[in-house]
C-alpha cells in the first residue's frame, strides 16, 4: 500500500522523532546512568564518586536483609496476585450468568481501579488504625479477636495490610477482564456442552476455564508488574516497616537512595529489579506481541 | 421466580449453596465499595464524628480549612502539570500508534517491544538518575522537570492502548486517502483522529489518571512547597504524631472525586481498550 513511504522513508521516522528524542533523554539515557551508578559509591552527601566494580552486587547477595526484601516481595507477589485472581474469576463467573443489575455491579467494582494509591494508601491506614479503624471494631464484634490488635507493628500483619490493598485495587481488573474474555466464548460450544447434557460447572470447568487460560496468564504477569513495581502504596501505608517486614524491593531502592543516601547500592539493587522484570517481560512480549505484530503484518 | 433463584438451580447448588453465594457477593461488593464511599463520606463529618459509626454531623469545614492551608495552590499546580503532560504525550502517541498500526518499517518489532516493555518496567529504578539529570541541568522544583517525566512515562501504555483502538478503523478510508495524495501527517489529523477521537479521549483519561495521582517522581523532584502536587501535599497532613483528619480526608476526597467523574462515563470504553490485549487469542 504504501508507495509513498516507500519514496519517503524519512516520512515513518518523522512521526516517531519527538516519541524517540524524549524516550532517549527521559528513559534510556537515565536508565544506562543507572547501570553505570551501581558499579560506583556515588552518595548525594560527596561530589565525587569512585568506581568500585562489583561491590555493591558483592553486598547485595550476601546481606541478608537484602533476601529478606527479596522475599517479602515474592510472599506479597505470589498472595495477592492469587487471592485477585481467585475472587476476581468468581465474580466474573457470577456476572457472566446474566444476573439482574450486572451493570450496576460492575461499575460498583471497577471503580476501585481507579482510586488513586495515595487515596489508598490514607484509607487503608484508617481502616486497619489501632484506636479507631474499621476492621477491629468488626473483628472485635464479631469475636474473632479478643482485643484490638495494632496491625501496622506486628510483622505478619502489617504484610496482611498490605496483601489486602493490592488484592483489593486488582479485583476489579481481574473481574472484568475475565468477564470480556468470557463474552468471548461462542454460544454454539455451550450449546453443544448442554445437548452432551453438560451441567452448568461442567460446562464451566470444560468449557469457559480452558478459554480464560490465555487471559490469565496475561493478567497474572500484569498483577506481578504492579505489585512488584509498586512504591507508592508499600511506603505511605506502613513506611516499609515495622522492621523490615513490608520493606520490598521498590521500597528498598528508595530507601538506600534516599534515606541512608547510597546512590550506588540503591542502583545496584534496582539493577537487580531490572534484571528480574526483564524475565517476566520478556514472557509477557512473547504471549502479547507476537499476538498484536501477527495482525500487523498481515 | 426471581434470577437469583434460577441462579442456584442452574449451578446445581440448591437453596442454601445458593444464598451462600449471594451473602459471599454482597459481602465482597460490599468490602470493594466501602473504602470508597468512606473516603467521600467522611469528608463531609467533622473530625469529631469522623471515626464514630453511627454519630454523623455534617460540615464543609474541613474543605473550607483545608483550602486556607493553600492546598488550592496544589490543586492548580496537579491540574496544569497532568493537563500539559497528557495533552503532549496524546499527540505524540497518536502519531507513533499511526505509524505503528499502518506503517511497515524494519525496527518495527524492536520498537513495539520497547513500548510493551514500558508496561513491564520498575519505574523507580530511573528516580535516582533522573534526580541527577535534573539536579546538574538546574531543573529540579520546577515544573518543566516533570512535564518530561509525565509524558515519558505515559507514552508507552498511550501507545499500546491507541495501537489498540486504530485496530478498529478501517484501512481502506487512509489508503484511499493516500491515493488521493495526503500525507501521512495529513492523514492521522484529518481522517483517523476524528473517527478514532472517543479512543483517544479514553487515552488521555487514562493517561490523566496516572500523572493525577504519581507521587514517586513528585517527591523526588519537587521539594518546595509552591510547586508541589496534590499527593505530596495530602501526605504532609500526616504529622509525625498528629494528624490533621479533616485536612486529610478533604484532601483524599479531592484526589479521589476526578478520577471517578472521569472514569465513570467513560467506564466501557476503557474497560475495552484495556481487556482488549489480554483477552484477544
Amino acid at each position: 500500500m504504501n508507495a509513498f513511504l516507500r519514496a519517503h522513508p524519512w516520512a515513518t521516522l518523522s512521526l516517531f522523532v519527538p516519541t524517540i528524542m524524549l524516550a532517549l533523554v527521559m528513559l534510556v539515557l537515565p536508565f544506562m546512568n543507572g547501570v553505570l551508578l551501581a558499579f560506583t559509591d556515588a552518595s548525594p552527601k560527596s561530589r565525587g564518586f569512585a568506581w568500585v566494580g562489583l561491590e555493591n552486587f558483592a553486598y547485595i547477595f550476601e546481606d541478608r536483609d537484602f533476601w529478606e526484601v527479596a522475599r517479602n516481595s515474592l510472599t506479597i507477589i505470589v498472595s495477592s496476585t492469587l487471592i485477585a485472581m481467585l475472587l476476581g474469576l468468581a465474580l466474573a463467573l457470577l456476572f457472566n450468568e446474566g444476573l439482574r443489575g450486572t451493570r450496576l455491579f460492575r461499575t460498583l467494582v471497577f471503580q476501585g481501579w481507579v482510586v488513586p494509591w495515595i487515596a489508598i494508601a490514607v484509607l487503608w491506614g484508617w481502616l486497619f488504625n489501632f484506636d479507631y479503624g474499621i476492621v477491629n471494631h468488626v473483628l472485635v464484634l464479631t469475636g474473632v479477636f479478643d482485643r484490638s490488635a495494632n496491625w501496622l507493628a506486628d510483622g505478619v500483619l502489617a504484610k496482611i495490610v498490605i496483601i489486602s490493598g493490592f488484592v483489593w485495587r486488582i479485583i476489579p481488573f481481574m473481574m472484568i477482564t475475565i468477564l470480556a474474555a468470557l463474552q468471548g466464548v461462542s454460544t454454539e460450544l455451550i450449546e453443544a456442552a448442554k445437548i452432551d447434557g453438560a451441567s452448568r460447572w461442567q460446562q464451566i470447568r470444560f468449557v469457559y476455564l480452558p478459554h480464560l487460560k490465555p487471559a490469565i496468564i496475561v493478567m497474572i504477569l500484569m498483577s506481578t508488574f504492579w505489585t512488584f513495581n509498586n512504591f507508592v502504596y508499600v511506603w505511605l501505608t506502613t513506611g516499609a516497616g515495622p522492621g523490615l517486614y513490608t520493606n520490598v524491593m521498590a521500597t528498598e531502592v528508595y530507601i538506600q537512595g534516599f534515606i541512608n543516601g547510597r546512590f550506588g547500592y540503591s542502583a545496584a539493587t534496582g539493577v537487580v529489579m531490572a534484571a528480574i522484570m526483564t524475565v517476566f517481560g520478556l514472557i509477557y512480549l512473547r504471549i502479547i506481541a507476537e499476538r498484536e505484530l501477527s495482525e500487523e503484518q498481515s | 421466580m426471581s434470577p437469583a433463584f434460577r441462579l442456584g438451580q442452574r449451578l446445581g447448588v440448591g437453596l442454601l449453596g445458593e444464598l451462600a453465594i449471594v451473602l459471599g457477593t454482597l459481602l465482597i461488593l460490599f468490602v470493594l465499595v466501602y473504602p470508597t464511599a468512606w473516603v467521600i463520606v467522611a469528608s463531609f463529618k467533622t473530625p469529631e464524628t469522623m471515626f464514630a459509626a453511627g454519630r454523623w454531623q455534617f460540615t464543609l469545614q474541613n474543605y473550607v480549612q483545608l483550602l486556607e492551608t493553600g492546598f488550592w495552590r496544589n490543586i492548580v499546580n496537579s491540574m496544569l502539570l497532568c493537563l500539559v503532560s497528557v495533552a503532549i504525550s496524546t499527540v505524540l502517541a497518536v502519531n507513533a500508534a499511526y505509524a505503528f498500526s499502518r506503517l511497515r518499517f524494519r525496527a518495527k518489532r524492536t520498537l513495539f517491544a520497547s513500548v510493551l516493555f514500558g508496561q513491564t518496567f520498575p519505574w523507580i529504578v530511573l528516580v535516582t538518575p533522573i534526580f541527577i539529570l535534573c539536579a546538574r541541568v538546574g531543573l529540579l522544583n520546577n515544573p518543566l522537570s516533570m512535564v518530561f517525566v509525565y509524558v515519558a512515562v505515559t507514552l508507552p501504555f498511550s501507545i499500546y492502548l491507541l495501537v489498540g483502538y486504530l485496530r478498529a478503523v478501517p484501512r481502506s478510508l487512509d489508503e484511499a486517502a493516500i491515493i488521493d495524495g495526503a500525507t501521512h501527517l495529513q492523514i492521522v489529523w484529518k481522517i483517523v483522529l476524528p473517527i478514532m477521537l472517543p479512543g483517544i479521549v479514553a487515552t488521555a483519561t487514562y493517561a490523566f489518571l496516572l500523572c493525577w495521582s504519581e507521587y514517586l517522581f513528585a517527591l523526588a523532584l519537587l521539594t518546595q512547597d509552591e510547586v508541589k502536587t496534590m499527593p505530596l501535599a495530602l501526605y504532609a497532613y500526616f504529622g509525625e504524631n498528629v494528624t490533621e483528619w479533616g485536612n486529610v480526608m478533604a484532601a483524599s476526597a479531592l484526589t479521589t472525586l476526578p478520577t471517578l467523574l472521569l472514569f465513570l462515563p467513560l467506564q466501557s470504553r476503557m474497560v475495552s481498550g484495556l481487556s482488549a490485549g489480554s483477552v484477544k487469542q
